[in-house]
């Protein structure tokens, strides 16, 4: 792999010291993001780790612009993030493959919305459906497709708009043990091809080590200082990653350090 | 429907060398007519007689599994064995159930009565015995020998049916009222005043169609059914999107919707004559009033549930809030527009007949009106039937509309 990920590299987006707060009808105010603050770099894979109500999906949707930080900034390439564009493609945990078109269709979407020349969008289509292993399907509605195959469209159709940034909200967490193995491995080789800067959203440690390059890892109280966690496991990552001695002990680490009262990385980079 | 009901056959017969009169006894309790059979050739005797239809078909045959050969000088396939394999030849319809039994246990892997269990499982068999037969076994054995209780797999929950079973009920609830009709009428129960029988309404329709001009009626009522609903759904359905995607035109629209809607369009029919005189565009107007309102709050909370991931995933693909209305949120709400269409033609045709019994010259409802008249019932009842089959024959059309625009449903 051809990708050298080091702290050199450009920043991609800034993260500064961004905040959400809600306020409650009875006048309490709830603290989804409190003060996060971080750098990806170009080409980079993050992962934003965490428990369930930690305020990661909450984070995403604002670097994805779908939602306002109450204080704070998202940078993208040095702009200030307003609203959501396609410079910042986002994948759902829900299937979002568009019912109505097929999928080579859902693929053409974003291209079709730029009016993209007929024969280019062709060409575009062909190459994400053979990316993700989608040439056979070209034609079927998402009714006829497996969980798996419906997050793979989405994928497809986010990258074939050419984002700088791939947003993923725990996308593989309603898939089988096998497919989530399966679509990490294809990630990683669309991710090698395209080099796009990735920020992915999980709760599943083994998930995250093993597709970061650096983890940031969240706590259920948004107020607590966060973990940033560089993971030296060696790329080309494949299935035989998953059992290394040097994986094992990584994910044990990890889970101490969020169950952890305050608990520090022993990682820290 | 007296064709082809057989009795539902009891037999089951027992091929046991030994005989087993406590088996016996058990299937007699569940209700089962056991006969006892000493061998190979005592079985096929009876089963030729069964296909010479001499003999009841049995609903099973219990076969014990070390049969005396009976003749066959061959020690393999075991000669209980190739009774059962006999028995599944046969072409009888039900088809014999076959029981393989065993005084002797099933044993391991390699011994004989594995192997006979796995060929016999291959024939197919609906279960095995092992001799003493408990009360519980063989009452179980009894119960899985019953046909399949008609009531509990003809009406189960999620159950799909297949289109030609659709169309037979569908007709045959047809068939009731007909009946009823036909019995109250032909027997005189009723006078003809108040309702004259099918063949006399039949009658009357002709007499209706191909002397006094109610084709013409006809075209008029769909004529103004077809304008109005038009007009109602053409502005109703971009208005309803719009309401169903934004909040703020929802809250303007919404309490004068509903001011609207709770006035029944009847109570507009004197305002509306003295605007609109008494010609189609009165019609047409009293239908408007009484489709739109309702159509515009089903459009809007169907809009309302198309999933906001679509939404904000076309966002992220760089579609502009117009793109997303016309590209998203427009196709993803189609199918469910229509069958609020579909729903709300019905209250259309309400209207019109409301419409048309005042201040008429054409139409069926005018018709209607002035066939009640002249007591000429016969005609009352042939234009009602006339809106039905128009109604049907709508529900039908807006079916394979819906099914045509959205193949991608599941």
């Amino acid at each position: 792999m051809s990708l050298a990920l080091t702290a050199d590299g450009e920043i991609k987006i800034w993260v500064e010291r961004v905040s959400k707060t809600y306020p409650r009808p009875n006048g309490e105010v709830v603290t989804a993001v409190a003060r996060a603050d971080l750098f990806v770099r170009t080409g980079e894979f993050l992962v934003i780790l965490g428990p369930s109500g930690c305020g990661k999906t909450t984070l995403l949707r604002i670097l994805a612009g779908l939602e306002e930080p109450t204080t704070g900034n998202v940078f993208v390439d040095g702009v200030s993030v307003t609203g959501p564009g396609n410079d910042r493609g986002m994948v759902f945990q829900a299937y979002t493959s568009f019912p109505w078109l097929t999928v080579a269709e859902n693929i053409a979407f974003g291209l079709r919305l730029r009016g993209n020349d007929e024969k280019e969008r062709e060409e575009v289509v062909n190459q994400y459906l053979d990316v993700t292993g989608l040439l056979d399907s070209r034609d079927k509605y998402p009714k006829e497709l497996s969980g798996g195959m419906k997050q793979r469209v989405a994928i497809a159709r986010t990258l074939a708009t050419k984002p700088q940034v791939l947003l993923m909200d725990e996308p593989f967490g309603a898939l089988d043990a096998e497919a989530r193995w399966r679509m990490h491995e294809l990630l990683l080789e669309i991710w090698a091809k395209t080099r796009v800067t990735v920020v992915f959203v999980t709760h599943d440690i083994e998930e995250a080590l093993f597709l970061a390059d650096t983890v940031y890892v969240s706590t259920a109280r948004p107020s607590r200082q966060k973990e940033l966690l560089r993971v030296p496991l060696e790329r080309p990552r494949t299935l035989a990653t998953k059992g290394l001695q040097e994986f094992i002990e990584l994910e044990m680490d990890i889970a101490r350090m969020i169950r952890a009262e305050g608990g520090t990385g022993s990682q820290r980079e | 429907m007296a064709m082809g009901w057989k009795r539902r056959s009891r037999e089951v017969l027992i091929v046991d060398g030994d005989s087993n009169p406590d088996l016996q006894n058990l299937l007699e309790e569940a209700g089962l007519h056991p006969v006892h059979l000493q061998d190979f050739a005592a079985a096929r005797e009876y089963l030729d007689a069964v296909v010479r239809h001499e003999r009841p078909a049995p609903v099973a045959a219990l076969v014990d599994i070390a049969l005396a050969p009976g003749g066959s000088p061959s020690p393999d396939p075991p000669a209980g064995l190739r009774l059962m394999e006999e028995i599944k030849t046969l072409k009888l319809r039900p088809a014999i159930k076959v029981v393989p039994i065993t005084g002797s246990g099933w044993g391991l892997d390699g011994s004989l009565g594995y192997e006979v269990l796995r060929r016999a499982g291959e024939l197919g068999i609906v279960g095995w015995l092992t001799k003493p037969v408990s009360r519980e076994r063989a009452r179980r054995l009894a119960r899985s020998l019953e046909p399949r209780r008609i009531a509990s797999s003809l009406l189960q929950f999620n159950q799909s049916i297949s289109s030609p079973a659709r169309r037979f009920l569908g007709a045959l609830a047809f068939v009731f009222p007909l009946v009823l009709w036909s019995a109250l009428t032909y027997r005189g129960f009723v006078k003809p005043i108040f309702l004259p029988p099918p063949s006399q309404v039949i009658a009357d329709l002709g007499q209706l169609l191909f002397h006094e001009g109610f084709s013409a009626d006809i075209a008029a009522s769909i004529y103004r059914v077809l304008v109005a609903f038009c007009l109602a759904s053409a502005l109703a359905a971009p208005l309803g999107i719009l309401m169903g995607s934004f909040a703020p035109i929802e809250a303007f629209i919404s309490p004068l919707c509903a001011f609207f809607r709770y006035i029944p369009a009847s109570a507009f029919i004197p305002l509306i004559i003295l605007w609109l005189g008494i010609d189609h565009a009165q019609k047409i107007a009293v239908i408007f009033m009484g489709v739109f309102f309702y159509l515009l709050v089903l459009i809007a909370a169907t809009v309302a549930n198309v999933p906001k991931e679509f939404i904000e995933t076309a966002y992220t693909l760089g579609a502009s809030r117009r793109q997303v209305l016309l590209r998203v949120v427009s196709p993803a709400a189609l199918p469910g527009i229509l069958e609020n269409l579909r729903a709300m033609v019905g209250a259309a045709w309400t209207y019109l007949i409301v419409a048309e019994l005042v201040a008429a010259q054409v139409g069926i409802g005018y018709r209607i009106l002035k066939a009640e008249r002249f007591l000429q019932t016969g005609q009352v009842v042939a234009g009602i039937l006339v809106i039905g089959v128009i109604g049907i024959l709508t529900d039908f059309g807006f079916r394979a509309l819906i099914r045509l625009v959205s193949p991608w449903k599941e």
